[in-house]
Formats: structure tokens, C-alpha cells, sequence
């Protein structure tokens, strides 16, 4: 979020990874100091290995999903060399997934950094491509609530 | 308004299939507040030249003095 513009504090790790490193990023994880805190068929959650760090999620993806992020990735701060962060459209495209399918309690939370990325990028809801972003990944109702708010300024 | 010039980029972004992450918690309810405290403070030395930004756009603070 903070890459893209949204200043905003965020308390954990999310991190996307390929189904088939899953292995390898559990033993680095617990070679970090992390412990299991919750698996599904679809992602990881770890503890931290202190009250400082951050907890940690792995969302795991297939390899055609995984490649078609990092063409897309940009480089993350220079604290965290080497690291990539979403584009802007995938972040968006995440958000209006997880607002879509994800916890209730999240919505709220999610959907301000909708609108935040959406006004602080200066994106032009009218797009096409933009409209069909909202409505593959998210819900007709975000799509037009987020626009609507968007030409407010 | 802004017009994304990356059209493959968008292309793509309809073509994204994504799972179903809706079981996982929420992890950042699980940092203390001590910690959260300290977070806020690394962010602003992760991104400093963004932070400068930010503060710069802040509004003039308002001092109110209430004389009673």
C-alpha cells in the first residue's frame, strides 16, 4: 500500500508465493524463527518469532498466476533489496478479491485502500479496462461506489 | 484523471485467477501495541522520502487556546 502511494501502517507479512516453493519458504520461515499459526488449502500463517516482528502470511498461487505478478511486480524500498511489491492494477485487483470473498470483518479496511489507491493514483474509473478490473475481481456495487467517490475528488 | 498507459498490464489483470484465501485470519490483530507503536516508526525510515512528502501535505495545525 505504501509503494503505491497509500500511506498507511500495515501489521504483517503478506507474502505471495508459488504452490510448488511451499516447501522451501516453510523451512525458511522456521529457520527465521516463525511458527505455524494456521494453514488452509490455500495459504499459511506463521507467528512471529518475537513480539517486534510481524506476523507472517503465505498466499499461495499457481505458477500462471505467480508469473503473470512478478512481469508485472515493481521493486519494493530499499530496506527490503531484492524484494518485489504488486503492481498497482494487481494490488487493486487483490483488494477487490479479498472485499469480494474474504472476512467481513475485513471489508471496511479493504475497501478504504480501494478508494485510497484509486484517488491518490488519480486512476480514471471510466477505463474500460479499469471497469473490467472491478468487475472480474470485485463486485458491480464496489465498482461504481469507488467511481462515484472518485469523481467527488 | 490518470490513464494507465500499461495496456498489456490490464489485459492481464482480467486473466488473473485467484484462490480462495477467506480462512486466513487476521494477522496484524495478533501484533501488541508496543509492537505496533515501533512499526509505525520503521515505516517512516523505510520510505523517507515519502514520509517528508506526506508531512509536507499535512494541513497547518489549528492551535485553539480556550481562556476560561
Amino acid at each position: 500500500m505504501i509503494a503505491h502511494g497509500h500511506p498507511r501502517n500495515t501489521f504483517d507479512i503478506d507474502l505471495i508465493i508459488r504452490r510448488t516453493d511451499q516447501a522451501n519458504w516453510v523451512d525458511l520461515a522456521r529457520g527465521a524463527g516463525y511458527s505455524f499459526y494456521r494453514e488452509g488449502p490455500t495459504f499459511l500463517q506463521f507467528n512471529p518469532p518475537n513480539a517486534q516482528a510481524l506476523p507472517l502470511d503465505l498466499m499461495l498461487v499457481g505458477d500462471d498466476t505467480f508469473a503473470k505478478l512478478m512481469a508485472e511486480a515493481v521493486p519494493g524500498p530499499a530496506s527490503a533489496a531484492g524484494a518485489k511489491v504488486v503492481s498497482l492494477l494487481h494490488l487493486l485487483a487483490l483488494k477487490c478479491h479479498a472485499i469480494k470473498h474474504g472476512h467481513e470483518g475485513r471489508i471496511v479496511k479493504d475497501a478504504e485502500d480501494v478508494i485510497r489507491l484509486a484517488q491518490i493514483n488519480k486512476l480514471d474509473l471510466d477505463e474500460p479496462d479499469i471497469r473490467g478490473l472491478f468487475l472480474k475481481h470485485g463486485t458491480a456495487e464496489l465498482y461504481e461506489k469507488v467511481r462515484r467517490l472518485c469523481r467527488q475528488g | 484523471m490518470k490513464k494507465c498507459d500499461d495496456s498489456a498490464g490490464k489485459a492481464e489483470v482480467a486473466e488473473l485467477e485467484f484462490p480462495d484465501w477467506s480462512g486466513m485470519d487476521d494477522s496484524s490483530a495478533r501484533v501488541t501495541q508496543d509492537a505496533a507503536f515501533q512499526l509505525c516508526e520503521q515505516y517512516r525510515s523505510w520510505y523517507p522520502e515519502s514520509a517528508a512528502k506526506w508531512r509536507r501535505q499535512e494541513p497547518e495545525k489549528c492551535l485553539v487556546e480556550f481562556v476560561l
